[in-house]
């Protein structure tokens, strides 16, 4: 496994971990935008809510695989375990990081099968976005900035 | 023009601006790679990973011989 995520990397683990995690995040708070728009939340004349809800989804698609393969990434090369002395902001990664995996699988649930609970899917759009952010600062954001 | 070609425009649209996001933010990441460490740091990483390289290499010895 750990051979695998080395050469598909190209040896750099880390550095495609940080952009691919970057890149879901980044994408996270624009499907906070499109989804404003999607609920009439945020009106914009060249973009009606049918259109932005479609992108949504489509996005949200992307998402799901770049958060898989992050994970994939994470379990599988650095594992559980592997703190590297920052145990504290190490442990907050793992809580956040299956949090927000949860999350997005509930929301999925949510929308696929329990359509009952599709009032909370605001609510749970808005904590995945917060799970992501949280989950890339005590990791991406601790490698670019040094938080 | 028809409310789909409306419609698949503003798809089109916003699925671009997802795309140049996602380019955007590969080039700033990509070039700030590493500033929150210091050298000591950076090389101490470098260091942490070698030993993980090696180890590898050394159970795959064991279980192959």
């Amino acid at each position: 496994m750990e051979d695998l995520i080395e050469r598909v990397t190209n040896g750099n683990p880390t550095a495609v971990k940080v952009v691919l995690a970057s890149v879901a995040v980044a994408l996270a708070a624009y499907q906070v935008l499109l989804m404003a728009v999607g609920y009439g939340k945020l009106r914009l004349p060249f973009l009606n809510p049918k259109a932005a809800s479609f992108t949504h989804r489509a996005v949200g698609d992307a998402i799901v695989a770049v958060t898989i393969v992050v994970a994939f990434m994470c379990i599988g090369y650095f594992g559980f375990e592997d703190a590297s002395g920052e145990e504290v902001r190490a442990t907050f990664h793992v809580i956040f990081a299956l949090l927000l995996l949860a999350t997005i699988a509930l929301k999925i649930t949510v929308i696929r099968r329990w359509h009952q609970l599709g009032r909370y899917l605001p609510a749970l759009g808005l904590t995945v976005l917060v799970l992501f952010v949280l989950t890339w600062i005590t990791s991406a954001g601790d490698y670019l900035m040094g938080w | 023009m028809t409310e789909s070609n409306t419609f698949r425009k503003q798809v089109l649209a916003s699925l671009v601006a997802a795309a140049l996001i996602v380019a955007i933010t590969i080039v700033v990441v990509t070039a700030n790679l590493g500033r929150g460490l210091d050298p000591d740091e950076i090389e101490e990483r470098q260091e942490q990973l070698e030993e993980r390289r090696e180890e590898r290499e050394e159970r795959r010895g064991e279980s192959g011989g």
